[in-house]
């Protein structure tokens, strides 16, 4: 007699890798998604609807006009508050539930639902905002109606009833701390347009102080805000007037303070909020009467150009770089167990060697940018930067295997032609300063930026990008100890996270980049070699090189 | 993981700040390669210290 097959044969037959469900995902993979869609929803009902319509209507229009930003604001606030703050309270719960979810099916009901709530929301947006009169409150009330049902529908599509019930009912003081949040943040909104002039004033009055010890004659016109010399002035307008900075430096201080709270004595520690938000505040005065300067020597294009873009960044990575690494080795502020390891070293495996490449030729970048107009004359920076990191770390490298294979340049030569195609498909791009650039420079001067600018391209760029997305992000995002993960590891949330922030930081070809991320993590996932995933990255960056130097596409450096 | 988080955390309300006006002192158009530099620096300096 011939027994039948066990019930779960093909699970046994094709190993663990196939138990799950067709398209089951873990709890960090959904909660992604889910702000994915949730980002993706708010940017195109941000672009689309305009409550200024709505303005003096009466009734419940009139209050979505009055009062719909400030709430859309709370609900953002309060999202992100429960999300941070929750995480924490159900850290312990998180890997089972994960576990769970990813042996079972989203429940596509509820994605019908929810995109049966949006279609209804969309209809009901359009006659809402067409600015006719029959808009009465029933209208006004479908309208919320649908966009609640859209909101809920899309968060039990990912996140299951029974586990959504166990995560809220886990995140205890969580909810409270985000209502907080979300009920103070129209106050701080409204508070913060009011600080505008006081601070644009003080900013004025520093940035003259400063440079009345440089210069012989400073010219005010406090009316306008207008401050500067005989040569050159410019006008302090509200963006300029440090408030930024200093809710930058706000939001960073305080999550540094609640992310790493075991590592810092309370309450002085606290200390380091207003310590960043004086120092970023009087940077930004720094940085003004610096742009002042350098439009007085006769620099116009760089003050207005590339230090004016560049100079506030540098100033806030600075100061919250100098308050994280002082901080922690001053026992005052340190808990001693903290200051102990920093010092001594004591280490998870460090990413150094993989990121401190990529990270100089960001530093690089931006000092080349701040000391440039339009024409980044000192890009030879960012290679020299990056050559000279990964000369310094070439013992770790050593130990990785960098051959590759045939399949290499194939997924490099596939990526260029993504890279021109999406290209052509987005349209005209604004004129490139460089053929401009170039001309003026000698010719001795252009052939060895050109020589610098490809040289970067095709070796030290795809070396240093390599090692920080595919050898350290998308292996980090699988395991803490990353350096025990083989190169041949994915998951779908390490892949789609490491090739996102890759293609985030080409700026408008974010999805050309995020596509030749996926491709260079399928290159180094085939054979299990970094050197895979560099090759083609190199070969794509070659063959870029050849079309804008032969073809005179200057747009695509 | 501490630290990646708040990054993600960072760069969110980074790109919730930048959506509003047009930034003179912090440049919208800088802020990837900004941000990437500062989470990066602050992932090498986390990683020395105790397991």
């Amino acid at each position: 007699m011939i027994n039948p097959p066990p019930r779960d044969s093909s699970a046994l037959l094709l190993g663990p890798r196939f138990r799950g469900k067709p398209l089951s995902i873990g709890l960090a993979t959904r909660v992604v998604c889910l702000i994915g869609i949730f980002v993706l929803e708010l940017v195109v009902i941000s672009t689309w609807l305009d409550t200024g319509v709505l303005y003096g209507r009466g009734g419940l229009a009139g209050a979505v006009a009055d009062f719909g930003a400030h709430t859309l604001n709370s609900l953002v606030v309060f999202s992100t508050v429960l999300l941070a703050f929750g995480y924490s309270k159900v850290k312990y719960k998180v890997a089972p539930i994960g576990d769970q979810l990813a042996n079972a099916s989203p429940e596509w009901r509820f994605l019908a639902g929810h995109c049966a709530a949006m279609t209804v929301f969309a209809i009901l947006s359009s006659l809402l905002f067409s600015g006719k009169s029959f808009v009465g409150n029933a209208l006004v009330l479908a309208w919320l109606a649908a966009g609640v049902c859209g909101i809920v529908t899309a968060l039990l599509f990912f996140i299951p009833p029974r586990t959504l019930r166990e995560l809220m009912g886990g995140a205890g003081s969580a909810w409270l701390y985000a209502a907080a949040a979300a009920a103070v943040t129209p106050a701080l909104v409204n508070t913060g347009r009011r600080l505008w002039d006081p601070a644009t004033v003080l900013t004025f009055w520093l940035v003259k102080s400063i440079l009345s010890a440089f210069v012989g004659q400073v010219i005010t016109i406090p009316a306008t805000a207008t401050i500067g010399t005989p040569k050159f002035s410019i006008a302090i307008l509200h963006g300029c007037s440090g408030l930024e900075g200093v809710g930058l430096m706000l939001i960073f201080s305080a999550l540094w303070l609640w992310f790493f709270r075991d590592d810092y004595r309370f309450p002085r520690a606290l200390l380091i909020v207003p310590i960043g938000i004086l120092a970023i505040f009087l940077l930004n005065a720094v940085r003004i009467a610096s742009l002042i300067l350098i439009g007085n020597a006769g620099a116009s294009a760089i003050a207005l150009g590339g230090f004016h873009s560049q100079a506030g960044w540098i100033a806030f990575n600075g100061v919250a770089l100098a308050l994280a690494s002082v901080t922690l080795r001053m026992p005052w502020l340190s808990s001693n167990r903290t200051v102990a390891a920093v010092e001594e070293g004591l280490a998870e495996p460090s990413p150094a060697g993989y990121l401190m490449p990529f990270l100089a030729i960001l530093a690089a970048g931006m000092i080349s940018r701040a000391t440039s107009g339009s024409f980044e004359w000192l890009y030879p920076l960012r290679f020299v930067a990056a050559a000279g990191t990964l000369i310094w770390f070439r013992r770790k490298y050593a130990r990785m295997n960098w051959r590759f294979g045939w399949a290499a340049p194939l997924a490099g030569g596939v990526v260029f032609v993504l890279w021109i195609g999406l290209d052509r498909m987005a349209g005209t791009h604004s004129e490139s300063a460089l053929p401009a650039g170039l001309a003026a420079l000698p010719v001795a001067a252009r052939m060895v930026w050109l020589a610098f600018r490809t040289l970067a391209a095709v070796i030290t760029v795809p070396i240093s990008e390599e090692l920080a997305f595919r050898g350290f992000l998308l292996r980090r995002l699988i395991s803490s100890d990353f350096e025990s993960v083989s190169f041949q590891r994915w998951s779908f949330l390490a892949v789609a996270v490491s090739s996102l922030a890759f293609g985030l930081l080409h700026g408008d070809r974010w999805i050309a980049g995020s596509l030749a991320g996926v491709l260079y993590a399928v290159a180094q996932k085939r054979r299990g070699r970094i050197g895979d995933a560099v090759a083609a990255h190199a070969v794509t960056n070659a063959l870029i090189c050849i079309w804008v130097l032969w073809g005179g596409h200057w747009n695509l450096w | 993981m501490k630290a990646v988080g708040m990054m993600l955390l960072l760069v969110g309300a980074m790109t919730a700040a930048n959506a509003v006006p047009a930034a003179p002192e912090i440049d919208g158009g800088s802020a990837a390669s900004a941000v990437a530099l500062l989470s990066g620096s602050l992932l090498v300096l986390r990683s020395r210290r105790k397991k």
